[in-house]
């Protein structure tokens, strides 16, 4: 097929094709994006003031009550494991606003491989970390909990909420495993289409 | 923030048929195109503060287009392709614009054969853009462009047979 031909025979249906939109309903769609932008950031939001509840209670409870040297340092070590968390979130919020596709096809699929790969060696990394910090962050929630309710500690209550939330982690992180496995399989082979 | 959407909404008045044709080649149902419209746009929203050359709107659209329908073709296991050829809207008793048409259906179909990134370059060549800029928004040379167009020319050629 003659090159001319090609391109006529593209150009001799396209705008059938297309179906544009109006001003109007540009506008309204941009209007959705700008929030949808905003939405996005909402349960990250949300997560991140809770983890800040729970140090500022811990910071609270840990000042104004001398209950000895060892729920001291329990307290000093719940604090500083949720601390690290919450910067470690702050550092991941970062990169993803940095992550960018108006770039060359080939560098984003490039790019989108070594943060799925880092985030494959981080999650292997971290693994034990990510499991302390759940059952820490459910200890304190379980704190918050029976102190604001002013109940008495229930220790096989307490072992089965452990034991539920340790499984629900479980169960998300395998699955999330499971997807960046899936998504760096894809990539690769993307990838292997530009550079065979 | 009111001008930087107007300039923005401006700049996607002007350019949306990039969108669609971007959609057209990687998307069969309208309900995924419109999907992947919303997707784009989102996507050129949020790095449109970065967006510096302002001579180069169309290689913008189409890299962060491309992109986005590359990343969710690819994530989007639900999308179901059918092989037969889309419905298109009754037409006037025109036999030349009526062939032409159904090559054109034809040609799209073809396209959709090709892998994700020749799909892609055969976009920006039907579109007329030259091998640098082709280069540019693939991040591949111009050579490596030449190459992949003449092959993917024969493989369109043996789909339209």
């Amino acid at each position: 097929m003659e090159n001319n031909n090609l391109k006529n025979l593209w150009k001799s249906g396209i705008n059938e094709d297309i179906r544009f939109y109006s001003e109007p309903k540009l506008n309204n769609m941009v209007i959705k994006c700008s929030r949808k932008s905003i939405q996005k950031l909402h349960p990250r939001l949300i997560l991140r003031t809770i983890i800040i509840l729970i140090i500022t209670f811990l910071v609270w409870k840990l000042v104004s009550e001398n209950e000895g040297i060892i729920p001291i340092i329990f307290g000093f070590i719940l604090i500083s494991i949720l601390v690290g968390s919450l910067i470690l979130m702050e550092w991941s919020t970062r990169k993803m606003i940095k992550y960018s596709y108006d770039i060359p096809v080939k560098d984003w699929i490039k790019n989108r491989i070594c943060e799925i790969e880092r985030s494959i060696r981080l999650q292997k990394k971290y693994d034990v970390l990510i499991h302390i910090i759940a059952l820490a962050l459910s200890t304190c929630t379980y704190v918050m909990y029976i102190y604001i309710l002013k109940i008495t500690f229930d220790l096989i209550a307490f072992i089965v909420a452990l034991f539920i939330i340790l499984s629900c982690v479980l169960a998300l992180r395998m699955a999330a495993k499971k997807n960046y496995k899936k998504a760096l399989r894809s990539l690769q082979q993307l990838y292997n289409q530009i550079e065979p | 923030m009111e001008s930087t959407q107007e300039d923005f909404l401006k700049i996607i008045s002007n350019y949306q048929g990039i969108i669609h044709k971007v959609n057209l080649i990687y998307f069969k149902t309208t309900a995924d195109k419109d999907d992947n419209f919303q997707e784009i746009l989102l996507q050129l929203w949020r790095s449109f503060p970065s967006l510096k050359d302002k001579t180069k709107i169309g290689s913008w659209i189409y890299a962060v287009a491309i992109n986005t329908s590359i990343s969710k073709i690819r994530k989007d296991s639900r999308l179901i392709f059918t092989d037969s050829i889309p419905e298109t809207e009754p037409m006037e008793d025109d036999t030349d614009n009526f062939e032409s048409d159904i090559n054109h259906q034809k040609l799209i179909e073809a396209l959709h054969k090709l892998n994700e990134i020749d799909r892609s370059i055969m976009l920006l060549y039907l579109e007329d853009l030259d091998y640098n800029q082709i280069a540019e928004i693939i991040g591949i040379t111009s050579t490596n462009v030449g190459v992949r167009i003449n092959r993917s020319k024969k493989q369109l050629k043996k789909y339209l047979k």
